[in-house]
């Protein structure tokens, strides 16, 4: 089974610096056409199955990248809750609190070790549930926390994530392993 | 602990490692490092080489802060202290680390020089051999020009999570045999803020995370390979007291002819071996 992980388009979090987390912030029209894009992509895989997270920068992304496709929408397939920070400038919120180290409960959020439960929880509702390829659009920290199960405690903090880009994974012989970062693109 | 060789000594090692020969002008390979692979592989040559190269990790840097090295210290067994040539400035020591030659050799002796190295280096010797070496380095740094003008591949990029992206998908596509990829975070965040300042160890931290991540993908996805994993940095660093008011983009520094600057620790480990065919 081959997983395409799509993370959604730009928004206005994106562009301003700010924590969206769970917030329902909108792309923004550049995210619009980036989602717009990788539709050419996606449109040559036969996908048996599509997911979204339910926060609307995911579900946009996926109706304007796979038009006339309808995804389920999964609250698994959010990005990290990080309660007060919602909103708050980033840079700012870093100096001020930080360093966090994947630890958003004092904030009313959730711990990276969460989030990698909901990535767990995601990946074997997938193995119980066998086909050949699924499409799953989401955000950049659950994205990372589903890398994050197949190659132990380690953060992906250095390494670039942009907005539609497409990261495959692959179960195969009973386990999880990244297959492609960057699938699609020329960098 | 290993004796302290001098950085010139790496090249060598490299290429006996992959079986071919050294660089023309190469000194003596590094017998700790022909050791330890030797053992690793039980006598087998490598036919894969990754080299994660930081920039400015000082030895001492990595002795005071382990926990933000956690997983090169956790995933390594051969800890080898080198000395950097002089000056101890990112072409002059990356230009020594992989033509195996002092910088009066291979032509780079001052801080800000970068021109294209004319002498033979360890990236001419993998192509004479049929090897396919790539390089990922920073857009306009030193390492983007001082090994160009090779028949390899070249990548290079304003911005370290790209570069660690492209990295990451080079391993996963597994069409090269020789890696070099420059990671010079902690030197840029040095000049500006220390070699202890948060905003440094922080870059450190993620060289650390960004080599277990290639570790893991190493072990995940080239089982059929022997691969050695190098974290290997150019050289040290200092905090700059004397110019603390004088100028801010070097509150850190390094080129001096010190143990601060001079002495650094590569450390290294082998993927595969034992199951390889």
């Amino acid at each position: 089974m081959k997983l395409f992980m799509i993370r959604h388009g730009q928004t206005r979090a994106n562009v301003e610096y700010w924590y969206s987390g769970q917030s329902d912030v909108k792309l923004t029209e550049e995210g619009k056409q980036q989602a717009r894009d990788i539709a050419p992509i996606l449109a040559e895989i036969p996908f048996d199955r599509v997911y979204t997270s339910d926060l609307s920068r995911a579900m946009d992304t996926q109706q304007l990248a796979m038009p006339g496709v309808t995804a389920t929408p999964l609250a698994l397939l959010r990005e990290y809750a990080i309660g007060t920070l919602t909103g708050q400038n980033i840079a700012e919120a870093d100096a001020k609190y930080g360093p966090y180290h994947g630890d958003y409960t004092p904030f009313g959020g959730e711990t990276t070790q969460m989030v990698c439960d909901r990535a767990r929880e995601f990946l074997a509702m997938l193995e119980a549930d066998p086909c050949e390829r699924v499409a799953a659009f989401s955000h950049n920290g659950f994205i990372k926390c589903v890398l994050r199960t197949m190659v132990g405690d380690i953060k992906a903090i250095g390494i670039e994530n942009g907005n539609c880009n497409i990261v495959v994974f692959e179960f195969k012989n009973g386990s999880w392993k990244l297959l492609c970062w960057n699938y699609g693109k020329k960098l | 602990m290993p004796e302290r060789h001098s950085l010139d000594t790496v090249a060598a090692a490299l290429a006996e490692i992959m079986g071919i020969p050294a660089p023309k002008h190469a000194n003596t390979a590094n017998p700790e490092l022909l050791t330890f692979a030797n053992q690793r592989f039980s006598g087998q040559k490598a036919d894969r080489i990754v080299m994660y190269n930081p920039d400015a990790v000082a030895q001492w840097v990595c002795g005071k802060y382990p926990k933000f090295l956690k997983e090169v210290i956790s995933r390594t067994q051969l800890k080898l202290p080198l000395e950097a040539p002089m000056p101890s400035v990112t072409p002059v020591c990356f230009g020594t680390m992989y033509t195996g030659a002092q910088p009066e050799v291979h032509t780079l002796q001052l801080d800000g020089e970068k021109h294209v190295i004319p002498i033979d280096t360890l990236f001419d010797a993998l192509i004479r051999a049929g090897r396919k070496p790539v390089l990922l380095a920073y857009a306009g740094g030193s390492l983007s020009v001082i090994y160009n003008g090779r028949e390899m591949d070249y990548y290079m990029y304003k911005d370290f999570s790209e570069l660690n992206a492209k990295a990451v998908q080079l391993i996963l596509e597994d069409q090269h045999d020789f890696y070099v990829i420059y990671n010079g975070g902690y030197d840029f965040r040095l000049h500006d803020h220390g070699p202890e300042a948060p905003e440094t160890l922080g870059e450190l931290r993620i060289n650390s995370h960004m080599f277990g991540l290639i570790h893991e993908l190493i072990r995940a996805n080239w089982k059929h390979h022997r691969t050695l994993l190098g974290f290997a940095m150019d050289h040290g660093c200092h905090l700059n007291m004397e110019n603390w008011d004088n100028d801010p983009h070097e509150i850190g520094t390094h080129g001096l002819d010190t143990p601060e600057d001079r002495h650094i620790m590569h450390y290294y480990t082998t993927i595969g071996g034992e199951d390889v065919q």
